[in-house]
């Protein structure tokens, strides 16, 4: 792995950190894109830039990732009117605090990984479980439906990252299946997202909470 | 063609009649004429296939991988088989006829054609369970049978009653596939696969054996309705439209009985203590459920009380045949056994023939009260007729079937008890007079369900404005009822149908001899019985046609005691009629009685209603409810209702998790 492989997964690493404590949605859907465009480019990076394989898969995360569901969220902050996350259901320091816990959990973890996950160095695996647990601690601490879809979209980086380690084995089949999975998933939310804004003048997800049943 | 092929062409052909049916949307009567095509052609594939078997004697097997773990695509028939496909398929034909005309009135509905692909699947499902040979493919398709049989139930989805019986007919139905999960586990376990042909050379005997055959005991029992699993039965069975209550009566619930018959085939070598708890567990439902029949006054809840008899009484012939089996007298029990497969086939007939024709009484009176209904018989005179003979038969008397079959597990117990010694001869002498008491009971019950149902006068107007039914539904009475006289009549041939299984349940390789005067000697009096019977009725009618001759007959109004206002409502009623024989058993029963007994010289108001509720129900279900129902309030706290409350228990799961694998 080269120096720049380790620069781009510390990079990685330290925009968990940013997403778990921004406020602005702006911020969050910019961090997510950067993040994603360096996934795309660690993957050229891990499999050599000759490979055809390597070539499609960073394309395809490019495209989807970091060209057009950024995209699609912009405009949904425009049209929602949703600038900032104000209610987050804990603080931003405790944020940020969590998402450092998870970094620790993370490497605690990949140095147990069997070496054949590790094939791609210890980093990778720990960045890898890094982002998933941030993407997951967003999906948890936040109430605008904007900043679940994006907590969804981080965790999928992270699954995309931790399939890196696997990267000859992973059939193309699978990565563009997840591939899809991710932008149906995302469009999908778009129209609930939107519905919810319709529907309830605003897109905070606890007023769904009137969906529950009813107390017999 | 070989009979592997026609026998897998039959659920095939079901399944596309499915699809048909749904995709045929609003046009529920064509979807119904599809079922009734794609029963039919199953029937003749099936049944072909079944004959092969049983004439040839010769059973198949066919196996392929399967990309599921653990499974084979395994199919295979033997005389047990054979026999249950062409009884599954045979009897899907009448009930699709009858469902044909039964839903008619309810006009086109997608819903009523999505039914009608149940029905199909239903039966598909059923036939699979049947010729299925590994554990998995045997256990999807039960559930198959389960979840098609469910959406049947619920047909009438609109009413809370419904919903609420069919939920605990799923709720019952998974507890008991639950079971049979478990059951294969286990057995598999031992066996390393989970093909029969592993299974039936791995049988575990002591106490893991036990534990397998308890598990199966509760998993096949929760299907045929057994006592104390027949919960879901007595409630199924009134909420499903009356075609569907007439297969899964008839049909489905012998689906249990077979499981315990394949079960015990697979066993190889039973041990006795089987023997005694089947002949047991059958004494306790046939005893129950008439008694509690008795006590009904909902037609299709009465007659859902008689098929947990009348699975009480096939498996105390299934008892009685594994205890003459240890005891090692393989005559009588292959003759318990040919009545136990015998009364499968008949009960199957004569409870269609009765649930056709008390649906159609119910469906035409507007009302399934017994008390409600009354002077049918003049009004729709083939339904009643109907009645008449299924009752006939499913009380046991000449000439019909179910005389045949009860004569022959009688035999058995017979046999048994004077041939054998010790313990397992003193069970089945117990176990005739039990038998004799069932017969009598159900007797008494039948004279109320038809006297009071289809004579006297009508006691509403319902009642009165009754017209006889369609030849949709017409016909399968006429066909059913046909094939019980057939099969009473006709019994040396029948019992050719059960003869290979029941051989095979009793552990004789060799052919049993059927020609020698032990076997079929009085097989041969007792249908000339019933012929004679039948020879003395028609000399009578004709004695009274030839004596009233050239006689002018008048019918006049019966003699209303002197009342100067007869109503219909003085005639006798259902209550009445069970009354003196149920009220020495109030103790036992424990009916809820509301009575306003008539009081002074001059009386004004006197009202007597009395209610039976299951001792299952009581003893079992209610507090399993209960229970279940704390549970539920404790756990409650966790539906918050909030997206993020819910992503967060997976967070802890997931962090819970990974930190455990960190630790340790």
């Amino acid at each position: 792995m080269s120096a720049w492989s380790y620069t781009i997964l510390v990079t990685v690493l330290l925009l968990n950190l940013l997403l778990a404590v921004t406020s602005r949605l702006s911020v969050l859907i910019r961090g997510f894109a950067i993040q994603a465009a360096c996934i795309a480019v660690l993957a050229l990076l891990l499999d050599g830039f000759n490979s055809p394989h390597a070539w499609i898969v960073a394309g395809g995360v490019f495209t989807l990732k970091v060209v057009l569901i950024p995209y699609f969220l912009n405009r949904a902050v425009v049209r929602t009117n949703a600038r900032r996350e104000l209610e987050p259901l804990v603080s931003y320091g405790t944020s940020l605090l969590l998402a450092s816990l998870g970094v620790l959990l993370a490497f605690a973890l990949a140095a147990r990984l069997p070496m054949e996950a590790r094939r791609a160095g210890l980093l990778l695996a720990a960045a890898a479980f890094a982002t998933m647990l941030t993407g997951l601690l967003l999906l948890v601490t936040r109430s605008k439906a904007l900043t679940e879809v994006v907590g969804y979209l981080v965790l999928e980086n992270g699954i995309f990252l931790f399939g890196l380690t696997l990267l000859n084995r992973m059939p193309l089949m699978v990565e563009m299946g997840i591939l899809l999975d991710v932008f149906v998933g995302v469009f999908v939310m778009g129209i609930v997202v939107y519905n919810i804004h319709r529907t309830f003048d605003h897109i905070d997800v606890g007023a769904l909470t009137s969906l529950k049943e009813e107390e017999p | 063609m070989n009979p592997a092929t026609l026998a897998l062409a039959a659920p095939a052909c079901l399944l596309l009649g499915a699809l048909v049916s749904v995709a045929l949307g609003r046009r529920s009567g064509a979807a119904g004429t599809v079922a009734v095509a794609s029963c039919s052609i199953a029937a003749v594939l099936g049944g072909a296939s079944a004959i092969e078997v049983l004439r040839t004697g010769m059973p198949w097997g066919w196996t392929s991988a399967w990309s599921l773990p653990w499974a084979s695509l395994s199919f295979g028939m033997d005389g047990l088989s054979a026999f249950f496909l062409a009884f599954i398929l045979v009897l899907a034909v009448p009930a699709a006829a009858y469902g044909r005309g039964y839903l008619a009135h309810h006009g086109g509905s997608a819903w009523t054609s999505a039914s009608w692909a149940f029905f199909q699947i239903l039966v598909a499902s059923m036939a699979m369970v049947v010729l299925a040979r590994d554990g998995v493919l045997f256990l999807l398709a039960w559930e198959g049978m389960s979840v098609a049989s469910f959406f049947l139930v619920i047909y009438d989805h609109g009413k809370p009653e419904v919903r609420s019986d069919a939920l605990v007919y799923l709720v019952a139905t998974h507890l008991g596939a639950a079971a049979l999960a478990a059951m294969f586990g286990l057995w598999g376990r031992e066996a390393g696969s989970l093909n029969f042909h592993a299974l039936d050379a791995a049988f575990p005997g002591g106490k893991v054996g036990w534990v397998i055959f308890l598990l199966a005991f509760a998993g096949f029992g929760s299907k045929a309705g057994l006592a104390p699993f027949h919960i879901w039965l007595p409630k199924a069975h009134p909420a499903a439209p009356s075609h569907v209550s007439a297969l899964m009566s008839g049909v489905m619930i012998k689906m249990g009985v077979y499981g315990l018959m394949r079960v015990i085939l697979l066993t190889g070598n039973p041990p006795r203590g089987w023997g005694y708890t089947l002949l047991g567990a059958g004494a306790l439902s046939a005893v129950g459920g008439v008694l509690y029949a008795l006590a009904q006054h909902d037609i299709k809840r009465l007659l859902a009380y008689h098929s947990v008899e009348n699975v009480g009484i096939i498996t105390m012939g299934l008892g009685a045949g594994l205890l003459a089996r240890t005891s090692g007298m393989e005559t009588v029990a292959v003759l318990a056994l040919c009545g136990s497969l015998l009364h499968v086939l008949n009960h199957g007939l004569f409870k269609s023939l009765l649930f056709y024709s008390g649906g159609a009484a119910a469906q035409a009176a507007g009302t399934r009260d017994l008390e409600r209904m009354g002077g049918i018989m003049r009004r729709m005179p083939v339904t009643g007729g109907a009645f008449l003979v299924g009752a006939v038969a499913i009380c046991a008397l000449p000439p019909f079937n179910g005389f045949v079959s009860e004569w022959l597990i009688y035999s058995g117990f017979f046999g048994g008890a004077i041939q054998g010694a010790g313990a397992p001869s003193a069970a089945l002498f117990v176990a005739i007079p039990v038998l004799a008491l069932v017969g009598g009971l159900a007797l008494a019950c039948f004279a109320k369900a038809f006297g009071v149902a289809f004579l006297g006068e009508p006691r509403s107007e319902g009642a009165a404005a009754c017209r006889e039914v369609s030849a949709w539904m017409t016909l399968p009475m006429v066909f059913t009822g046909a094939a019980c006289a057939a099969v009473g009549l006709g019994a040396p041939w029948a019992i050719r149908l059960v003869a290979p299984a029941a051989q095979a349940l009793a552990g004789i390789r060799a052919s049993f001899p059927w020609e020698a005067p032990d076997g079929s000697g009085p097989l041969y009096a007792v249908v000339l019985a019933g012929w004679a019977l039948l020879a003395l009725v028609a000399l009578l009618l004709g004695a009274r046609r030839l004596l009233l001759r050239g006689k002018t007959v008048t019918v006049e109004p019966t003699w209303g005691c002197g009342y100067a206002a007869p109503t219909p409502r003085m005639q006798y009623t259902a209550s009445s009629f069970a009354q003196p024989l149920l009220a020495p058993l109030a103790r036992l029963m424990r009916p809820s009685l509301k009575k306003r007994r008539p009081k002074g010289l001059f009386p004004e108001k006197a009202s007597y209603a009395s209610h039976y509720e299951d001792p299952a129900d009581r003893a079992i279900f209610d507090p399993a409810v209960r229970l279940f129902e704390r549970l539920a309030t404790v756990v409650r706290p966790l539906q918050q209702g909030r997206l993020q409350a819910y992503l967060l228990y997976v967070l802890l799961a997931l962090v819970a998790l990974l930190a455990w694998e960190v630790l340790t």
